[in-house]
């Protein structure tokens, strides 16, 4: 099970934490530890399917963000840092090559080869359980996407929960995930005690701010506000492609 | 997230748990009911702040159209909607974008315009102008006229030609996509399918059918999206005429599939076949728009347009070969006269053969006029074509600007043809693929035979033209290596070259491939040549905290002495090591923690170096510019740093993250280093003007190469992707698998890159200097621009008001003393100041301090400020000529004298002139630009040793003022540019009567000219106005309108500044706070 400690919003862009955390001593609750802890799985995700090996892959992934975090890698991102996913993708893939590349010069020495860990251009079938069509990259991405929409879920639940509807999310929330005639409306208005056209309104608000919350969690993970729809496009694209 | 033993009901997918509490979803169902279902509300109910919706009028592809009333300007306006947000993937979101700009990019009577757009709950949406006639899908009718046709096909044509000119394809063009006015007056709209000119971003895929069947092109119907081109739309044309003319579709199946048949295979029936009244010759053009073969087409909708046109005049059209006899009755039927003669010829001929010679010469007049259409119609479907191939480059698609510009005659290729060709150019220029090269490969360039030499893998050797890519030979080295290569490198000479793998140097003949030498190494070392017999290598450190370097870990060997020399204080050398190719600095790393250089001929290593630059380690590799001024260091722990180091100050000057590059390598000619690496490209970049690139590119590879990510094995369709678009400074260069070395040429402006995608290429590197920039921020004013004939020394005074040279090839400037203002450029690098009122000759270097030459100090004090207006130089360089504040300035350069003229302050017109050229003889000077006054000319008379002056007079029919002039290469004829966009021709032959002898005149913008440019060859004039500089040519026929050649954007701008160069090569342009451009016209090779 992930570790999804806070599934909170963000309320500021992820460059202006970095930015801040470059200038001001962390303090005990650290943004970007949020951050990267909400993260945390793209990057198993896909450092597993580099190493082929889930236990060295979660000590890799701890490595990396201890890195991230203590070594503030982030300042050495490029200036014209764009999306928190490209950064982290990015991040996490110098990492895994430096990682190599200490494997290499260990060996050196022994008048060895290289020893190249896998890349996206071998055939990975013979690993059980992943999709043969996707690289790491995409993983990645797909990794990266159902995290963003399971922290939105989990936020869009906390918001009913601290409003006292708990119950109504709990009711509603089959109509979240399935087409209108699915869920009766007339069984909702009865187990709720409101109209149809009630519960009509109140499943599309839900609705409306499950997509409020997306754009909202999104474009915090984005610098430049012009791509924010295209970042969505692309989490809905490789979401909808992805599960299996 | 944890799975779930069960999957959803509804779509198959996992089901995963969002958190510990809650029950497992299906996370895809949840995206298409949350993410993708259609918002709740109708949209028509939705209102803006500043329109209102009214009622659906149509529904495309992509949108939906309303009717909708704005508010503000009180008017009816369409505006169209992202259709549902079902739509909502990226693709269709960004083709409605994609549509709005390039309906926003247009600007032509014949096209919708756009309003406004923006986005409406979530939905982007804009507004256009509403036309109120219905489509001309329901009134094909009114235009069954074939003159009426042709009159409607010339208005659409124009306005599609208008599109593919701002690199935008229609591609569905359809009777429905054209709207009417009341009035008939029709609207070209509908640009969903529009293929920008950002076309590495073409919402498209290879293999999708893009368009309306009925409508499209054969290229288009086969999905072949790689095809289409300005020449797709030309067949929709041919369509929709085709319909006009016939009142019938030309292809219509029983199903959409039956219909792409048809278009594919189906040889249509001649129009006239359905309508009788349809003439052979609009037959032809219609026929000739419908060829399935692209290439039989017309190759743009302005030569559809012209020949329509044609046709409309009752003139032969280029459609098709006519007879000569035809030819003969057409020229008489537009000239009744004519027609006269013959008929009197033919009935005098009846009476005898004296008569003969009359009708010969009337058939010969005949034949000329005829001959003359064709050469004009020829003419048009030139510039038409490298108009069109202008528009391709501009989509990127530089392809099909080949292949068009390739059809062209090559007796009619000028400056303009290969500018488009020069612009048009891929940096690719070949490919040498040796299937699968292995990990281990090294580049070298053997100079002795012209060769590109790759090791490895293994002992692999293989030589590769470097001309044509062309594999030369292939061999192993005479001493197989035992471990993994490191080193390869040829001697200066190309005599020698030597090998390393971890444990020794190996040093073999070029030729005979002989083993020479081999040595033992250190551990790791990299090695370098410091000239044609000796060697450095040095160990190198595996990183700063394994310090574990042997001693004596920098040796020089001697290949003639065979001798082993360490470097004179041991144990302080590590690699990597540097040479620049002048010889004259090597770079080595010192105490694993710092770079030093040494600059000295014999490399004295125990002298004090150079310069010592300190760096993070470790170092993967560094580089020497060619003439040794900068060095490149790739270094960094964890990330990956590409610095360069200007030597002469030892400052970083350039410093850029990178995702694991491993190679560095520089241009010899140019500011740019080329880094290489783990990942599949190369990127180049400037490292003088880069750094002060505020927005140089965005998030990252993944944009600039999407297929590295989504597919490892698919080439990149262009190999040349560019994040950046013209006068960006990085460019990415596409091998598809990782890059294994990069190295340059010293002689050619190239550079070759070897990759795991088995491939070697080798790549121009001359792009961006066809968009050489100095300097490309905004606070950059370019102020009083000059350059020298051979356009590399082109002098300006910069936003601090200091002179500046800067020398276009290197990249580099010298920077004159503050005070002085330059005048002209001259081609040896020479360049002329004004200081108070002396005037200075300065030879200048690159990037150094000029050295003053001669000097001309002032006879008597100058009585007015030395404010330089405008400044001007003959082609032989022997006499310049200088406005300044109501005085002028005539220096003769090889005298080393000058002579000044006084303009009375009275003298209306010329005190306030700001604007000066001189004849080529030198012996005339003309002054435009004043306020409320014609341009005025100094001539000068050999018999008075005396100027004479002359103030022009408002030619006839012009009142508008003078902005600009030149004079013609031979000094006979005076350009002026005037404030309405007309450009006026004086003929100096008589100069007793300029005006009566001055009635050559045109239109060439539409808005005040404000520069004018004659090409060194004298055969072109180029003419600039707001944005654009257009090209014509000087050869005129008298009553014949010019054409304009070829039309370039420029940039906005209010004062232009325009100058052929380097044999007609090069076209420099800047204007205030723009770059300096040079667009590279190169030679034409066949």
């Amino acid at each position: 099970m992930a570790e999804h400690l806070e599934t909170g919003f963000l309320t500021t862009r992820w460059t202006q934490i970095l930015d801040s955390r470059a200038t001001q001593p962390t303090s005990r609750r650290d943004p970007l530890i949020d951050l990267c802890e909400r993260y945390r799985y793209p990057v198993l995700a896909y450092i597993k399917r580099k190493t082929r090996n889930d236990d060295r892959a979660e000590d890799l992934c701890q490595g990396f963000f201890q890195q991230l975090i203590e070594k503030r890698l982030y300042r050495s991102a490029s200036p014209q840092r764009g999306k928190f996913r490209t950064f982290l993708l990015a991040a996490v893939q110098n990492y895994m090559r430096n990682v190599h590349r200490d494997a290499n010069r260990q060996k050196r020495g022994g008048g060895k080869d290289h020893l190249f860990l896998d890349s996206d251009d071998v055939n990975d079938s013979s690993e059980p359980g992943l999709s043969t069509e996707f690289t790491s990259d995409q993983d990645f991405d797909r990794e990266w996407a159902n995290a963003v929409f399971d922290g939105v879920w989990n936020t869009l639940e906390k918001e009913y929960d601290a409003s006292g509807q708990a119950e109504r999310f709990q009711k509603l929330r089959p109509t979240l995930t399935s087409t209108d005639e699915a869920v009766p409306y007339s069984k909702l208005a009865v187990d709720l005690g409101i109209t149809e056209n009630g519960v009509k309104s109140a499943v599309s608000r839900m609705r409306a701010r499950f997509r409020d919350l997306f754009q909202q969690h999104v474009a915090q993970l984005v610098e430049n506000p012009q791509r924010v729809d295209e970042e969505i496009a692309y989490l809905i694209e490789v979401m909808v492609k992805g599960s299996r | 997230m944890e799975a779930t033993s069960t999957d959803c009901p509804t779509c198959g997918a996992e089901l995963v748990k969002p958190n510990d509490s809650s029950p497992a979803i299906c996370r895809k169902c949840a995206v298409n009911q949350l993410l993708l279902a259609p918002a709740a509300e109708e949209p028509t109910k939705v209102e803006s702040e500043d329109f209102e919706l009214l009622e659906e009028i149509g529904r495309g592809g992509e949108g939906t159209v309303y009717l909708g009333f704005d508010k503000k300007f009180n008017r009816k306006v369409a505006v169209k909607i992202i259709k549902s947000l079902n739509d909502l993937d990226k693709s269709s979101v960004l083709r409605f974008k994609a549509e709005a700009q390039a309906i926003a990019a247009l600007d032509h009577p014949h096209i919708i315009p756009i309003y406004a757009s923006g986005e409406m709950r979530g939905r982007p949406y804009f507004t256009m102008k509403y036309v109120n006639g219905g489509s001309l899908q329901d009134k094909l009718e009114l235009f069954s006229e074939p003159r009426e046709a042709a009159q409607l096909m010339v208005a659409i044509s124009g306005a599609i030609h208008h599109a593919h000119t701002r690199g935008i394809l229609h591609r569905d063009i359809k009777p429905s996509n054209i709207l009417l006015s009341e009035d008939k007056k029709p609207y070209v709209t509908d640009f969903g399918l529009a293929k920008s000119k950002e076309s590495n971003s073409d919402m498209t895929i290879v293999g999708m059918i893009v368009g309306t069947p009925a409508y499209m092109s054969p290229e288009q119907a086969r999905g072949d999206t790689l095809e289409i081109s300005t020449r797709s739309d030309v067949f929709s044309l041919g369509s929709i005429f085709y319909q006009l003319l016939t009142g019938e579709q030309a292809f219509k199946g029983d199903s959409s599939q039956s219909t792409i048949n048809e278009v594919i295979e189906k040889e249509i029936e001649f129009p006239a076949e359905t309508n009788a009244f349809v003439d052979r010759d609009l037959q032809m053009i219609c026929l000739k728009a419908l060829q399935k073969n692209p290439e039989q087409r017309y190759s743009s909708a302005l030569a559809m347009r012209y020949d329509l046109q044609l046709w409309l005049e009752g003139r032969p059209v280029s459609a098709r070969p006519i007879s000569n006899t035809e030819k003969t009755v057409r020229a008489a039927q537009r000239n009744p006269g004519l027609t006269a003669a013959i008929a009197t010829a033919i009935a005098l001929m009846l009476l005898g053969g004296a008569i003969i010679t009359s009708l010969y010469v009337t058939a010969e007049s005949a034949r000329k006029r005829s001959e003359a259409a064709r050469i004009e119609a020829e003419e048009n479907n030139y510039f038409a074509t490298v108009s069109s191939a202008l528009g391709a480059r501009e989509r990127s698609d530089f392809g099909d600007a080949q292949r068009q510009l390739q059809l062209s005659p090559a007796e009619k290729r000028t400056f303009d043809w290969r500018l488009v060709q020069g612009l048009s150019q891929g940096d690719q220029v070949w490919t040498s693929s040796f299937g699968t090269t292995g990990k281990h490969v090294r580049l070298s360039y053997n100079s002795a035979d012209e060769n590109y030499v790759l090791l490895g893998p293994g002992t692999q050797l293989r030589s590769v033209d470097s001309l044509t890519g062309d594999l030369r030979s292939e061999g192993v080295v005479p001493q197989p290596t035992k471990s993994v290569l490191r080193d390869f490198q040829y001697s200066p000479s190309g005599q020698n070259y030597f090998y390393t793998d971890e444990e020794m140097l190996y040093v073999a003949a070029s030729g005979s491939n002989q083993l020479l030498r081999s040595v033992e190494l250190p551990v790791l070392a990299t090695a370098v040549w410091l000239d044609n017999r000796r060697i450095l290598y040095a160990s190198a450190p595996i990183s700063a905290a394994q310090p574990t370097l042997p001693r004596d870990s920098a040796v020089i060997y001697d290949l003639v002495a065979n001798t082993s020399t360490p470097l004179p204080v041991v144990d302080e050398w590590s690699g990597p090591v540097a040479r620049s190719t002048d010889g004259s600095r090597i770079a080595l790393m010192r105490m694993g923690e710092e770079i030093v250089v040494f600059a000295s001929e014999t490399f004295d290593f125990s002298t004090s170096p150079l310069v010592t630059i300190p760096v993070s380690t470790p170092v993967q590799d560094i580089a020497l510019q060619a003439d040794g001024r900068y060095l490149g260091v790739l270094s960094g722990e964890k990330s990956s740093d590409a610095r360069v180091y200007d030597l002469t100050s030892g400052e970083s000057i350039f410093q850029q993250t990178w995702p694991s590059p491993a190679r560095i390598s520089f241009c010899p000619q140019t500011s740019h280093f080329i880094l290489a690496g783990e990942e599949s490209w190369l990127t180049r970049w400037d490292f003088l003007h880069g750094a002060q690139e505020d927005h140089t590119f965005d998030d990252g590879y993944d944009d600039a190469i999407p297929h590295a990510r989504f597919g490892p094995f698919t080439p990149p369709l262009n190999l040349l992707t560019r994040s950046a678009g013209r006068g960006r400074c990085t460019f990415y260069f596409g091998h598809y698998a990782p890059v294994m070395d990069v190295t340059h040429l010293a002689d050619e402006n190239a550079f070759i890159s070897i990759s795991l995608d088995g491939t070697l290429r080798k790549w121009s590197n001359t792009l961006p200097s066809t968009f050489a920039l100095r300097r490309d921020n905004a606070d950059t004013t370019v102020h009083l621009p000059a350059a020298s004939a051979n356009g590399e020394h082109i002098a300006y005074q910069n936003l601090s008001g200091v002179p500046e040279v800067w020398h276009r090839s290197a990249a580099l400037s010298s920077v004159f003393p503050k005070g002085h203002s330059h005048l002209v450029s001259l081609n040896d690098g020479r360049v002329l100041t004004l200081l108070e009122a002396g005037v200075y000759c300065w030879q200048t270097h690159l990037g150094y301090d000029p050295d003053p030459v001669w000097e001309i100090l002032p006879t008597q004090e100058m009585t007015t400020t030395s404010t330089v207006l405008s400044a001007a130089l003959t082609p032989d360089e022997s006499i310049a000529a200088v406005l300044l504040h109501g005085e002028l300035l005539i220096i003769d350069i090889e005298e080393q004298s000058m002579r000044r003229i006084l303009i009375p302050r009275g003298k209306p017109g010329v005190s306030a002139s700001h604007q000066l050229s001189v004849s080529p003889n030198g012996q005339m000077i003309a002054l435009s630009g004043s306020q409320g006054y014609y341009t005025s000319i100094f001539r000068h008379e050999k018999t008075s040793d005396r100027y004479v002056f002359h103030q022009l007079e408002a030619p006839e029919g012009r009142s508008s003022l003078d902005t600009t002039n030149i004079f013609n290469h031979d000094g006979s004829q005076l350009y002026v540019g005037h404030k309405d966009g007309w450009v006026h021709v004086y003929d100096l032959s008589d100069f007793a009567n300029l005006e009566e002898k001055s009635q050559l005149a045109w239109q060439a913008h539409s808005f005040q000219i404000t520069a004018l440019a004659l090409s060194q060859k004298g055969d072109i004039l180029s003419t600039s106005a707001g944005q654009s500089t257009t090209l014509w040519s000087t050869e005129v026929q008298a009553g014949k309108p010019r054409r304009e050649r070829l039309r370039l954007k420029t940039g906005t701008s209010s004062r232009n500044w325009v100058k052929f160069a380097a044999d007609d090569t090069v076209l420099l342009h800047t204007a205030p706070r723009r770059p300096i451009e040079a667009w590279i016209a190169p030679v034409d090779p066949s």
